[in-house]
């Protein structure tokens, strides 16, 4: 009995609270009775989302629950085929996508119901933790993964080392520069002579080295 | 009394036929282990272990799934010694930056930093590292040795494990990853959620067809394990430090005192003789929780430096520089080393993120962990049991050198030098594995959502568990349903499944009640 009892605040206490203000509008709505401020379901929902909008966690909750929207009603019907032979298993392929996107749906709404308790109120400090060193990070490692057909591995290599030990504030450019050099021509020299892997020398330099 | 002498008869026979039977095996293992390239592969791999988990900010994690793209051209033992030396190394490597510059290497190590930093203030820096590494070696091969003469038994399992039993066995399995959720279980569930979705992309694999693939080859085979797990570890912890650097620029420095009275650098037998108990128990207590999945080395170091302050002479000592405190949490520490294993090896289940990287190594390996591996590898299973005796060998040897030379080397490298050098690793590391430049996005990628994660203080490890587990609960459910002709009741007529299904429920309800009692 213990088990499931409600404390006043927890989230079962709170979907108990949600679910009686609707079964509330709803005998209203049946009886034919105005809707009140109270009990309009649109005032509800919104003072609701207003409320949790101030916490980190609602943000999270509510892009998983627009990617599991789209993932049930386009993504899966669009990318998972069945195929002829899924007729004869008991279970196709489409079956975990879905099954784990009705979970994760679940889940996204309990996250943004609980999001008050489970996150902080959004400070301006939290605003900006995706700061401008980390995003120059992510541009300069998505260059480098399309600057590699073009140059080879091994000059992207000490580019981007080269970068980022200037960004990590490395005092000297030559030696870090030097440093660089050497880091990635002895990890090039173990993976292809030691290790057999064929690193890829670029458009520019294939038959160079 | 006829009936009790037949019983123990059938027991003399059962523990005359094991034990032949184990030593068979044992010899099988000594031959296949005792190469030179394998004790090449455990003594580097314990170095490079000690070296990343002496700088702060790099993580057990993230040397042992950098070291992951280097072991795919290696023979299976090779490559699992290595991965096996550099966890090994990195726990204890951990407690060096503990010990000088109260910057707890690894979580398991905070415990560590309390009387270990402590010591060296007092300019007992040298004895510090020298107990630590100690008790170290002697927590783990006390655990070690248990775990190698119970393990095959369990493994006798295997003859009763069918598709049902492996089905029930991986939803028990999941339970673990709501128990490694961290502070939130909705969060830790989402992120198992996540795991399995991203595990489903690929090719169907009953019926072939493609899953999300979008029309593209790469995506057919679905994402590569090693890009993954590199992506979702060390790239965002690059990004964190690159963050933090903004604020504290230069190298870490040294804060210890150098004693003038040479005795202070050096761990005396007698002093060594007072710990040595906290050091078995330490073991013991390391062995217990380590085999409990999802607990690993942190809580284990803390029980064990808790029993020991209980167990002391000088109680008020701890946590002021005391020997025996410094001794329990390191062999604590250590402990879970060869238990965290035991699920691992037995039933096939990752306990922790270390164990799902090991899990993810055996299967590039074409072994599968669980009951099935002691039928059909059992040298395999032996040749590790001798790796990680290997490795308490090596922990001691490299320990003793790192302590005497590179100790300063390794708290002195700036993270300017550090963390550039590891995106190179993750760059060439994630391509070296399929030889596919794709596979360098898949990690960009992981990475991105690694950082997303940690900014949301949702724990990656779920879904790193999730990830390696969906395939497996996918196959045992499709592949039991197969066979009973869509009939579900299949699960609920093995006993073993049933056993596994009972499990199921006391640890959903366990952890209920453990998120309740939280909440209070």
């Amino acid at each position: 009995m213990s088990l499931f009892a409600t404390r006043r605040g927890s989230p079962l206490h709170m979907w108990g609270k949600a679910s009686r203000d609707i079964v509330h509008y709803l005998t209203f709505a049946a009886c034919g009775a105005p809707v009140t401020v109270r009990t309009n379901p649109i005032n509800y929902l919104l003072r609701y989302l207003k409320e949790r909008s101030q916490y980190k966690d609602f943000y999270f909750g509510v892009i998983l629950l627009l990617f599991c929207l789209t993932t049930i009603f386009w993504l899966i019907p669009a990318e998972v085929s069945i195929g002829y032979l899924a007729h004869g298993t008991v279970v196709g392929p489409s079956f975990f996508p879905y099954a784990m996107c009705l979970t994760l749906l679940f889940l996204s709404i309990l996250l943004i119901h609980i999001s008050p308790e489970t996150s902080q109120y959004i400070t301006r400090a939290e605003d900006k933790v995706v700061s401008r060193i980390v995003i120059a990070l992510i541009i300069i490692l998505f260059a480098t993964y399309y600057v590699i057909p073009l140059i080879g591995m091994v000059p992207a290599g000490i580019l981007v080392m080269f970068v980022l030990m200037q960004i990590f504030g490395f005092p000297k450019w030559y030696l870090s520069l030097g440093f660089a050099s050497v880091f990635v021509i002895l990890l090039f020299l173990f993976l292809e002579k030691l290790a057999q892997v064929r690193i890829p020398r670029g458009m520019l330099f294939e038959g160079l080295y | 009394m006829g009936a009790i002498l037949d019983i123990l008869v059938t027991a003399f026979q059962f523990m005359g036929n094991y034990i032949t039977e184990y030593l068979k095996n044992a010899q099988q293992g000594i031959a296949l282990f005792f190469t030179f390239k394998n004790l090449l592969a455990v003594f580097g791999g314990v170095g490079i272990g000690i070296f990343g988990g002496a700088i702060p900010g790099i993580t057990i994690t993230m040397s042992v799934a950098l070291t992951m793209p280097f072991i795919f051209h290696m023979e299976p033992l090779t490559g699992l010694s290595l991965l096996l030396g550099v966890y090994v190394g990195a726990i204890y490597g951990g407690s060096i930056s503990a010990i000088l510059l109260n910057t707890p290497g690894t979580p398991a190590a905070a415990c560590t930093a309390m009387d270990g930093f402590a010591l060296s203030r007092q300019g007992k820096a040298g004895k510090a590292l020298e107990l630590a590494n100690w008790s170290s070696c002697v927590g783990d091969i006390v655990s070690t040795t248990i775990v190698i003469l119970v393990c095959p038994l369990l493994g006798n399992l295997a003859l009763y494990f069918g598709s049902p039993e492996y089905f029930a066995l991986i939803v028990f399995a999941i339970t673990i990853t709501a128990a490694v959720a961290g502070q939130s279980m909705v969060k830790g569930l989402i992120a198992g959620g996540l795991g399995f979705l991203v595990a489903t992309v690929g090719m169907d694999p009953f019926v072939g067809t493609g899953r999300f693939d979008f029309g593209s080859l790469q995506l057919t085979k679905g994402f590569s394990f090693v890009p993954l797990l590199i992506g979702l570890f060390a790239i965002p912890e690059v990004m964190l430090q690159l963050n933090r650097s903004r604020s504290m620029k230069g190298k870490a420095r040294i804060t210890t005192v150098e004693s003038s009275d040479p005795s202070d650098s050096r761990l005396t037998w007698s002093e060594f003789r007072g710990c040595f108990r906290h050091m078995v128990r330490g073991g013991i207590i390391g062995l217990i929780l380590g085999c409990i999945p999802g607990l690993g080395a942190t809580p284990s170091a803390f029980v064990s430096y808790e029993r020991a302050k209980r167990a002391s002479k000088h109680p008020e000592k701890f946590g002021e520089g005391s020997l025996e405190g410094l001794a329990a949490a390191e062999a604590g520490n250590n402990g879970v080393n060869g238990a965290t294993l035991v699920p691992l090896l037995t039933l096939g289940i990752p306990g922790d993120v270390i164990t799902a990287v090991m899990l993810g190594a055996f299967m590039i390996f074409d072994l599968q962990p669980g009951p099935l591996l002691f039928m059909e590898h059992i040298d395999v299973i032996f040749g590790l049991f001798c790796a990680l005796i290997m490795c308490d060998v090596a922990l001691r040897l490299v320990g003793m050198v790192f302590i005497r030379y590179a100790r300063r080397v390794s708290t002195s490298v700036p993270t300017s030098m550090i963390f550039p050098a590891i995106v190179v690793l993750c760059i060439f590391g994630s391509y070296a594995i399929n030889n596919s430049v794709f596979d360098i996005l898949t990690m960009l990628a992981f990475g991105i959502l690694g950082y997303v994660m940690t900014m949301y203080e949702i724990a990656s490890v779920p879904f790193l568990i999730a990830f390696v587990l969906a395939p497996m609960l996918e196959r045992g459910l499709r592949r039991s349903l197969a066979l009973s002709g869509g009939d579900p009741l299949i699960f609920f007529q093995r006993p073993i499944a049933i056993g596994f299904f009972v499990l199921t429920a006391i640890a959903i309800i366990s952890l209920y009640r453990g998120a309740r009692r939280k909440m209070r």
